[in-house]
């Protein structure tokens, strides 16, 4: 049966976690949709090579699912990271970087991809 | 920490990855046939004049638009058998794929249900009034004149709900069903994830192509049934 009690006393647990989720979307939103301008200028202007990536980039985000995005991002960013770094003569921690961050990053650029295809829609 | 990531293997992941794809194909077949038969009710409730009919349904496309698909599944898949238990039914010899298949029809049908009720009010009122002029009553005159033109306005949502709903199969794996998402993550963790990277890129790939096939079919039959229509309106 449910524990009606137990729905109770989880609930601020779950509410304290609210700041997190706002904090990710408000920040990729913003974020994203400033991007997302520049994809949707780049693109209506026909800028040659950067409008080329810049399509199929909004072609990938939209068309992988948001989990993958997140596996990919989580996985690949500390390699590119870490390449770069010591391309550089760096030695960057990636483990300094919290999950939150890529977690951040591909919403940021999933918004970006949507936003600059509504921003196209609206130039035409 | 050294660079292990060997772009090369990439391809090779693709054909074992696509063996799971009939199991997506089949969760993406029935949801959608399931959630466009919930969304014809759900559309017919909220277009009706009964009051209290429309607050259900404006209930229900609040609901199952506002919860994301994870929580839904996570809550039927856990919650429902437990719930159905204390009733005396027994839920465990249900597969995982029915549940996910009725956790994304339900989700999918608030989108339904939301492009058929704007795609038939898209439909100018002359349209109706001509066709109760020359003598059509209720249900041919929406079959034969509304449907129509309502089923050519709802093509590009339907495409792009379509979209949303296959990318949305790929939540499955949260219940370790074995669909392209769940496969990707069974070969990853065969090799104790030591090529998470290649197989989730070849992932995306597969999920990617299969996106822009849909994309193009659906532009595809959007321009077969407008030219059609044109040519009967001329």
């Amino acid at each position: 049966m449910i524990n009606f009690q137990f729905i109770i006393t989880s609930f601020p647990k779950i509410i304290g976690a609210i700041p997190v989720t706002l904090l990710m979307a408000f920040v990729s939103a913003i974020i994203g949709w400033i991007l997302g301008l520049g994809i949707a200028l780049v693109r209506k202007y026909k800028i040659p090579i950067i409008s080329q990536i810049c399509a199929v980039f909004v072609s990938f985000m939209r068309g992988v699912p948001m989990v993958i995005l997140l596996y990919i991002s989580y996985y690949a960013l500390p390699i590119i990271l870490y390449n770069y770094g010591t391309g550089i003569g760096l030695k960057i921690d990636i483990n300094l970087l919290p999950a939150i961050v890529y977690a951040i990053i591909t919403l940021t650029l999933g918004q970006a991809a949507y936003a600059s295809e509504i921003l196209r829609c609206r130039y035409d | 920490m050294k660079n292990t990531f060997r772009p090369e293997t990439i391809p090779g992941y693709i054909p074992k990855i696509l063996q799971a794809f009939p199991v997506t194909i089949e969760i993406l077949f029935v949801s959608l046939i399931i959630s466009l038969i919930i969304g014809v009710l759900v559309a017919k409730f909220s277009l009706s004049n009964e009051k209290w009919l429309k607050r259900i349904a404006h209930f229900y496309i609040a609901f199952m638009r506002g919860i994301p698909t994870l929580v839904l599944i996570f809550l039927i898949y856990l919650g429902l058998p437990q719930l159905a238990l204390s009733f005396g039914i027994n839920l465990s010899k249900i597969s995982k794929i029915t549940f996910i298949i009725i956790c994304l029809s339900l989700g999918s049908s608030a989108n339904m249900a939301e492009m058929m009720r704007t795609s038939y009010l898209a439909v100018d009122k002359g349209q109706r009034e001509a066709a109760y002029s020359v003598g059509m009553k209720g249900f041919s005159a929406f079959y034969r004149i509304i449907l129509p033109q309502a089923f050519t306005i709802a093509i590009p949502t339907l495409g792009n709900n379509i979209i949303i709903l296959f990318k949305e199969t790929s939540l499955a794996f949260s219940i370790s069903v074995i669909d392209l998402m769940g496969k990707a993550r069974a070969i990853s963790s065969a090799s104790y994830g030591a090529n998470k990277l290649e197989v989730y890129i070849a992932a995306g790939i597969v999920f990617w192509v299969i996106c822009i096939i849909l994309e193009n079919l659906s532009k595809f039959f959007e321009k077969i049934y407008t030219k059609s229509r044109r040519k009967v309106a001329i």
